[in-house]
């Protein structure tokens, strides 16, 4: 097995004050190459502070994340913020495109914080990634012109525009009409089994679970069971 | 290059709320535009005042009354001050002792003068011949004032060219009568114009017998006497000479000795003390500026928590966005400047030279702008450092 991911023990302590809300209280995980798995489970279970975690948007109180085998519980802003440049994609419930910029600009946002790269490639491959997206003619318009389903695929493509070794998706769907949704899990279905791209979706509706390989639920900042999907449904298959 | 691209996103971010850039820029536009005017209008007056005091001729020892250790205060205070005042009869003596200097002696009143229906207010000075050779008195027309004219105490005068344009216009008031003071007086001649100190026309004026100004008025003192070797003799040795002969006539050093250097020195200190002074307001200005910057800044970092967030979560570290932001500072601010820049050069090139003579200099451009670019910065770093920290995870969930 090819593991991406090895979390073990992971917990998480806001503190407010003099008090500390335990967000998660000892969690472990492995994610292998190739994986679409979900995390579920209702409001206020974890599901995010894990997602933040794994996502290196935020560093665990104590336990041991080791990503492509490497410890990255304990680095600094700058070594989280070039891993989530490299190695992560997001796609978030609030599709969070930069309202001023174009499309375009948009999906190359990621690449334009890497020192090395070369934005003129960079656009090339975004025009490619947004045309199989189905939204090239799309490319100078501002995320306000979009529909919903529209703005979530350009985030989509940000999140790939780096040939992530993973991408995150919070409640991708969350804020679509249940047509739109389902396209946009068909999008994320058809990344990992055509392109092979390694994707964690968290949402707390079931229906969106049935085409994952794993779920994994969570609860109160555990895990409370995870499930191998014997049945992997087609899109046509998903119910609500 | 990173830094350009980071650059881009702050024009960026600017031209997004043109109006609001331009608010937080005007702080810095005023300042600036105030500092280059304050500047060019300080060089400008010390320029004219030094070569004024320069055209007063060289080698010119200046005898004030009262003993003054300090110049300043001696021209601050005033003369009138002083206990044993100089006389005309001092100037006469010298005159005597000194064969080979000229000696001119300066009092003033402030002299109303008539001719036809029309009258102006114009500075009275009375003088003897020597002035001619002293002062820097030139004529244009006429002729100059003759012993005769001195030790007979007649009513004769010499217009200065401000004077004779209000008066009389393009005619010539050579032999014409006006009144000084309600004392009829007769035009004997026209000095060539010598311009202005700052606001202070120095053509302006009416010149006439100090004999007959002091019969007119009844005082007996005079507020300068000036004097300038014919011969070789070196300045100060008349100084020391003047200095000794009237300590034996006054009894005691109730006097002031001066050259036209230590007046060069006392102008430049004068125009050096009041262009400091109102840089310290136009400073004032900026630091004003700067806090609208800051202000406007930590509102934009509120504004766009989100956009931080978003630009965090796909791989911004937290310098580029300490960069970005203290780039937008730096932008409104130096762009301030340079505005500031060409408000201030244009108001100080309308300023009409005779009003007030100003003069530009680079060095107050490069001072304003960098200045300007350093407000920016100084002010710009507090936000920066904030959207620099903020957490990603708080700042994507923030609405």
């Amino acid at each position: 097995m090819n593991e991406i991911i090895r979390a073990e023990n992971l917990t998480k302590t806001y503190r407010f004050g003099e008090s500390g809300v335990k967000a998660l209280r000892g969690v472990s995980i492995n994610i292998n190459k190739g994986e679409l798995v979900s995390i579920i489970g209702p409001s206020g279970s974890g599901k995010s502070t894990l997602m933040h975690l794994l996502g290196c948007l935020d560093t665990p109180t104590s336990g041991k994340y080791l990503l492509e085998g490497k410890d990255v519980s304990k680095l600094n802003d700058t070594q989280l913020a070039n891993i989530r440049n490299k190695k992560i994609g997001f796609v978030f419930q609030m599709f969070n495109l930069l309202p001023h910029l174009t499309v375009l600009d948009n999906v190359i946002l990621p690449v334009v914080y890497n020192a090395k790269s070369n934005l003129r490639e960079a656009e090339r491959k975004a025009m490619k990634l947004l045309e199989s997206a189905g939204i090239k003619e799309r490319a100078k318009h501002l995320p306000a012109q979009l529909s919903g389903g529209e703005r979530q695929r350009v985030a989509i493509v940000r999140a790939l525009i780096n040939d992530p070794l993973i991408v995150f998706a919070d409640e991708p769907t969350g804020n679509l009409d249940s047509k739109t949704g389902l396209e946009i899990i068909k999008i994320l279905k058809e990344l990992n089994e055509e392109r092979g791209v390694t994707e964690i979706i968290v949402t707390h509706d079931p229906s969106i679970t049935q085409f994952t390989h794993r779920i994994i639920h969570i609860k109160d900042g555990f895990i409370e069971k995870e499930v191998e999907n014997g049945h992997i449904a087609n899109v046509g298959e998903i119910k609500k | 290059m990173k830094i350009v691209r980071i650059m881009k996103m702050s024009l960026n971010s600017l031209k997004i709320n043109k109006m609001r850039t331009f608010l937080s820029m005007l702080g810095v536009i005023v300042g600036v535009a105030s500092l280059i005017l304050i500047t060019s209008v300080g060089y400008g007056a010390q320029h004219a005042i030094l070569s004024n005091i320069e055209s007063l001729g060289s080698n010119v020892v200046i005898v004030t009354p009262g003993q003054k250790t300090n110049l300043f205060r001696a021209v601050m205070s005033g003369t009138s001050t002083a206990l044993k005042p100089l006389t005309y009869e001092d100037v006469k003596y010298l005159k005597r002792k000194l064969p080979d200097a000229r000696i001119s002696p300066e009092s003033r009143i402030n002299a109303s003068v008539k001719y036809g229906n029309s009258t102006i207010s114009t500075s009275g000075i009375g003088t003897n011949v020597d002035a001619f050779f002293v002062s820097n008195y030139t004529l244009a027309s006429g002729r100059r004032f003759t012993d005769q004219d001195i030790d007979g105490y007649r009513n004769v005068c010499i217009l200065g060219a401000t004077t004779k344009d209000s008066l009389f216009g393009n005619t010539d008031p050579t032999g014409q009568y006006v009144k000084i003071n309600d004392i009829k007086y007769l035009v004997i001649g026209v000095l060539k114009p010598v311009g202005s100190i700052g606001m202070m026309d120095l053509d302006d004026i009416i010149v006439m017998p100090i004999t007959t100004l002091q019969a007119h008025t009844g005082k007996k003192d005079v507020q300068v006497i000036y004097a300038k070797a014919m011969d070789d003799m070196p300045m100060d040795v008349l100084g020391a000479r003047i200095k000794s002969l009237l300590i034996v006539r006054h009894g005691s050093e109730n006097f002031s000795i001066n050259s036209e250097q230590q007046y060069v020195d006392l102008a430049t200190d004068v125009t050096n003390t009041f262009t400091l002074m109102l840089t310290a307001i136009g400073s004032i200005a900026l630091i004003v500026g700067g806090i609208g910057i800051m202000n406007i800044m930590l509102a934009s970092v509120a504004e766009r928590t989100r956009e931080i967030g978003i630009r965090k979560a796909v791989g911004a570290k937290n310098r580029d966005v300490l960069l970005q932001f203290l780039m937008e500072s730096t932008l409104i601010s130096g762009s301030g400047g340079i505005i500031g820049i060409i408000i201030g050069v244009v108001l100080s090139l309308l300023i009409p030279q005779s009003f007030i003579p100003t003069s530009i200099t680079t060095t107050s451009i490069i001072v304003g702008f960098s200045v300007a670019v350093f407000i920016g910065i100084f002010f710009g770093v507090y936000p920066a450092k904030k959207a620099a920290q903020l957490n990603p995870v708080e700042a994507l969930r923030y609405e």
